[in-house]
């Protein structure tokens, strides 16, 4: 009796033993070779959020042409169609030759505006490597021509009077599969303004975000306060205001299709920070689109 | 008796046989456009005392020729983010007896279970090893059915319902 237990024993220890084996197999696989760098990807589907830019940027050799549409102002009613029988129109083409390193330009309708930018990714976020980067930090400078005629012709007017430049610090953190967050402190430069008690400088400090709701679709939103809100420029004797911006992400194969509503008409940094005119909350609403298609140059 | 059992572990643990930059190639054929990828981070580990085999895929390491392809794989079909490896852990049929001391190529059934996009299956497969004095050859093809792993497609994007994988690898003692 004693022996058959035993035997018994023995025999349930090496069935329980050649089922472990296989699992402990996959262990020492584990232990051979641990988990490599991972660098997080798609934190966000885009180059934009939905005005502003995301740390993303094309991949090298890659090329995104895109496409902004902001259509009028909902307020204006039946009339105009709530706004869709006026656009207002960026084009843009972005291009990456370097892995990073990304080189845009764009000409806005708004003010006639042509504008150029260098966008580099500086960190990117990663885990399971030597040390863990908690976040993808790039770095946007960019500058903006006003193509208006001068509103005073017979003034002696400068070129330089023209320009305004954006420099950015966009750090964001892909929380998980579903949730990205990023802020975006931003200095505008206006090189003129109109008046002594308006400061050319104006600091922002953008906060903003995807969730995705379903694998081909996120719900995105930014916001940029104004830091120094007292002495901004005015637009049209008024101070303007915050910009905000709620919209979704629908991905479709080598599209992104971006609708949104918001209160900023311009598609371009200075534009939408400083110079939307019309509160978000009392309905000063514009809705519109990016487009981007992605062609690959190699 | 524990003796008899030190020794046979001991012995095991002799016979296991590794690589750490084992292939695994990727084919999907559909009307509109063929993918492929590859990756060069395949881990495969053999004991020839158990018969074992244990394949460890790192899904990242996917590389493909467009990016956007591989972030879609990654986010959209693979979710590496919940699901970062694909796995095989097995042993070779004993129908398909091998003779380790022996070189020579060997036709072999693989079973056992695979866990990719974290369903897992029982399947067995055909596998050639080729045996030369202390390395062991390994190419392994099949075919994967999406469906079976809970693997999403849609009709927007043009993948094949079936995946062609071939898994090569040179193992050589521990």
């Amino acid at each position: 009796m004693r022996t058959h237990l035993l035997l018994i024993a023995l025999g349930l220890g090496l069935l329980a033993s050649a089922q472990e084996e296989e699992d402990d197999l996959l262990k020492s696989l584990d232990s051979i070779s641990p988990p490599s760098k991972e660098i997080a990807f798609a934190t966000f589907k885009g180059t934009r959020l939905i005005n502003g830019h995301t740390i993303q940027v094309p991949a090298k050799g890659e090329m995104a042409f895109l496409i902004s549409h902001r259509f009028g102002n909902i307020r204006d009613g039946a009339y105009n169609f709530f706004g869709l029988d006026q656009a207002s129109v960026r084009l843009g083409l972005e291009y990456s030759t370097i892995d990073r390193l990304c080189v845009g330009i764009g000409r806005s309708v708004y003010q006639k505006s042509v504008d150029g930018f260098l966008k580099y990714q500086v960190l990117q976020q990663s885990k399971g490597g030597k040390w863990t980067m908690p976040v993808s930090v790039t770095l946007l400078s960019g500058i903006a021509v006003n193509g208006l005629k001068w509103a005073e012709p017979n003034r002696e007017n400068y070129f330089t009077s023209r320009l305004t430049y954006t420099h950015q610090i966009l750090v964001a953190r892909k929380l998980n599969a579903d949730l990205s967050l990023q802020l975006m402190p931003t200095l505008i430069h206006y090189n003129l303004v109109a008046k002594v008690a308006e400061s050319n400088d104006v600091y922002a400090l953008g906060i903003g975000g995807r969730y995705k709701l379903t694998r081909r679709l996120s719900l995105n939103a930014e916001v940029y306060p104004v830091l120094n809100r007292a002495e901004m420029p005015a637009i049209n004797g008024l101070k303007p205001a915050t910009c905000v911006a709620v919209g979704v992400d629908i991905e479709t194969g080598g599209h992104v299709f971006q609708l949104h509503v918001t209160n900023a008409q311009a598609m371009i940094e200075k534009g939408f920070i400083t110079e939307s005119t019309g509160s978000f909350f009392t309905g000063n609403l514009y809705f519109g689109f990016n487009v981007s298609r992605t062609f690959n140059l190699h | 008796m524990m003796f008899v059992l030190l020794s046979v572990t001991f012995q095991a643990e002799a016979q296991k046989l590794i690589t750490r930059t084992a292939t695994a190639n990727f084919y999907s054929k559909a009307k509109l456009e063929d993918i492929s990828a590859a990756n060069k981070q395949v881990t495969m580990l053999i004991n020839t005392a158990t018969q074992a085999v244990a394949v460890k895929v790192p899904i990242r390491s996917f590389e493909f020729e467009k990016a956007l392809m591989e972030e879609h794989f990654n986010e959209n079909y693979l979710e590496s983010e919940k699901f970062p490896e694909a796995t095989f852990s097995g042993k070779i049929s004993e129908s398909t007896p091998v003779d380790w001391k022996k070189d020579g190529t060997y036709e072999v059934n693989v079973e056992g279970k695979l866990t990719l996009h974290g369903v897992s299956k029982s399947i067995t497969e055909k596998a050639t090893l080729t045996i030369k004095g202390e390395t062991i050859s390994v190419s392994c093809k099949f075919q994967v059915k999406l469906a079976d792993y809970g693997i999403k497609n849609d009709k927007l994007e043009n993948i094949a319902e079936q995946i062609d994988i071939q898994i090569k690898g040179e193992l050589k003692p521990l």
